[in-house]
């Protein structure tokens, strides 16, 4: 690929002058294409202080409730020694950047402190709930882009050069009606409908794979509505492109054109979208796991907050929180390898 | 032809569509509602009858009875009030928190503005839910801590909102003027700026609403929002869902309620969009059909 020089583009003045400044970038400029480099060295910038944003955040929350956290595991009863002898062993009587950094340091280290209800390591309780999250909201994902890319592809063939009116306003309709929805409710629709009257699938627990089911889609069909939407546009508008009508003459089969014509332009599209979504599906399985008691971070996380059980609630966010700032990274490497233009700015 | 007034033009451009028409006969409803239920039907509400613990409908209890013998039907119908008013109080604090935060970060300078709207995308990134549930834990269970639990989380997305409309309008003639004329900042925010990017925000905040019945009935659902005896329809269905097999009416209705109203409301939002955005007005007119045949032949070209 051809190296475009950094004065040629807009905004390359103010970039060469900071090329000139640190020397060792000029040479990387040189081997690499150097926005890659620079898009790189943000993405690792913004990955670092959004990290860094999560554990002053999770760190906040035993710092700002009201009361003394040594008191509330002790109970009311103990004796004010015995509090000042926790409070010491829990390191609360230390300055707050000490606290912090040994904080990090333990949230590095994967030593979270015990719960303050069982006693056990919360690293091992968030271990042993992390696979179902996972696998949740793996499955959810898996069928939220299916259900939203193919009905919106579908959608935006029926209804190109404004064929099908009647299908474009029920689709219209069944999108901006189930698109908000909240997730939950969703789930106690779908639990209604498959659990207690079909009795297909279980109600509650995680008992054999049909337990995922309605979960996962009670998580994704509200968003794969929305994504529909979107890959509808974009299937209209790739379709009104002339390599689309030269394929067409061409006399191609129609699932070569929307299999390999169409579709990959139109993932572009839910890639755009796909950090949204993401969080989507993360906030969604927080409260869905709860619906369907799945034995996830998300049913944790809202059992400890009534036991004031901090530990658990500090490692759960961070956990849940991790997981949400790795997929918006991978959302931004991806959109960036599949539409360089718009993430990185020029090849 | 007689000119019509900028109001009327409003009002006739938002009952246009069907969709205005459903907005507000429904929004209509559950205000209406929230108003006499409580009234009319409060004492039924909290009425145990142990003659029909847990009973199916029947034609006394039409959506039958919870575990106590209270009414479920008169329950969903009391709890409206509860749920719109924690919503609004929720969108009422995410606006009032936000919309001054993104203006003030819209007038900072370069790279303290640059840092404000990194740091507001950083809390965007997150679940709104999750902040919400970090929130409640520091603030306390219970009413207020749902509410400014929600408040709280949703308010980077105000903040956004209304750093990206500000930070265009600062660069506006207008605004350095004021500058030069030595307005103080306070005044140049509520007196220059945000009267000028007012409606997209407004019609935002009314959406909003939406979104916050939704999560603060979300809170109380998972039990850390409105605490007995209070109920909204997050906590009834909670309360519903603990004895779903047998009586799913339960839970089923607070679930239409949360979704008949975030429903409504977006219909309202939309409609109210449409109305005050006059470029939208001949849009509405092109959708009859038969006016559909210029925009075709525009694609074609």
């Amino acid at each position: 690929m051809q190296v475009v020089s950094p004065t040629v583009e807009p905004g390359g003045a103010s970039r060469s002058r900071v090329m000139r400044k640190h020397g060792i970038y000029d040479s990387v400029q040189r081997l690499f294409r150097q926005k890659w480099v620079a898009f790189g060295i943000g993405r690792l910038v913004h990955l670092v202080v959004t990290l860094l944003v999560l554990l002053v955040v999770t760190f906040a929350i035993v710092q700002l409730i009201p009361g003394n956290p040594a008191r509330l595991v002790l109970g009311p009863k103990a004796s004010p020694q015995a509090v000042e002898v926790l409070r010491h062993k829990l390191g609360l009587d230390e300055p707050l950047v000490t606290q912090f950094l040994h904080y990090a340091k333990g949230a590095l280290r994967l030593r979270l402190g015990n719960s303050f209800t069982t006693g056990q390591p919360v690293s091992s309780i968030l271990l042993q709930r992390l696979p179902y999250t996972l696998w949740l909201d793996g499955v959810a994902l898996v069928i939220m882009m299916l259900v939203g890319v193919l009905f919106g592809l579908l959608a935006g063939a029926l209804t190109t050069a404004h064929r099908n009116r009647w299908f474009e306003i029920v689709f219209m309709g069944i999108t901006g009606f189930g698109g908000g929805v909240p997730s939950y409710v969703c789930a106690v629709g779908l639990s209604f409908i498959f659990a207690v009257t079909l009795r297909i699938f279980p109600v509650a627990g995680m008992n054999g794979a049909s337990s995922v089911v309605l979960p996962a889609l009670a998580i994704a069909l509200p968003l794969s509505l929305l994504l529909a939407r979107v890959v509808r546009v974009a299937t209209l508008d790739v379709l009104a492109q002339d390599y689309i009508r030269t394929a067409r003459s061409n006399r191609l089969s129609i699932w070569r054109i929307y299999f390999r014509y169409v579709l990959p332009n139109v993932l572009n599209a839910a890639v755009s979208l796909g950090g949204l979504l993401f969080v989507g599906i993360i906030g969604g399985s927080v409260v869905v796991e709860n619906v369907f008691a799945w034995p996830g971070l998300g049913t944790l996380l809202v059992q400890s907050i009534p036991a004031l059980d901090y530990p658990v609630i500090q490692g759960a966010t961070l956990l849940l929180g991790l997981i949400v700032v790795l997929l918006n990274t991978v959302v931004d490497v991806v959109r960036a390898l599949v539409d360089p233009q718009a993430a990185v700015g020029g090849p | 032809m007689k000119r019509q007034s900028q109001t009327r033009r409003v009002v006739v451009a938002f009952f246009r569509a069907p969709s205005g028409w459903i907005a507000i006969v429904s929004v209509g409803i559950l205000v209406v509602l929230a108003i006499v239920a409580p009234i009319v039907l409060g004492r039924d509400a909290n009425q145990s009858n142990f003659a029909d613990l847990s009973a199916g409908a029947s034609s006394a209890h039409l959506l039958g009875t919870d575990q106590l013998g209270r009414d479920v039907l008169a329950r969903m119908l009391v709890a409206t009030r509860l749920s719109l008013e924690l919503g609004t109080a929720a969108a009422a604090l995410a606006f009032g928190l936000g919309v001054p935060l993104g203006a003030i970060v819209a007038l900072l300078g370069h790279r303290a503005r640059d840092a404000g709207r990194a740091l507001i995308n950083i809390f965007l990134s997150f679940p709104s839910l999750l902040l919400a549930l970090i929130i409640v834990t520091i603030v306390g269970i219970g009413t207020n801590g749902a509410v400014i639990a929600v408040g709280i989380g949703s308010a980077p997305y105000f903040a956004r909102l209304t750093e990206s409309l500000a930070s265009a309008a600062v660069g506006r003639e207008y605004v350095a003027s004021a500058r030069v004329i030595g307005i103080k900042p306070r005044r140049l925010v509520f007196r220059y700026i945000l009267p000028n990017v007012a409606e997209p925000i407004v019609i935002m905040g009314i959406t909003y609403i939406a979104g916050a019945i939704i999560d603060v009935s979300a809170l109380s659902f998972l039990g850390v929002g409105v605490q007995p005896p209070a109920y909204d329809w997050g906590a009834l269905l909670n309360a519903g869902l603990q004895n779903f097999y047998p009586d799913p009416a339960g839970a089923l209705g607070p679930a239409v309620m949360i979704a008949i109203t975030a429903l409504a409301v977006n219909f309202l939002a939309e409609g109210l969009a449409r109305a005050l955005n006059p470029a939208l007005w001949t849009a509405a007119k092109e959708l009859r059909p038969g006016a559909l045949r210029p925009r075709k032949l525009a694609r074609q070209q």
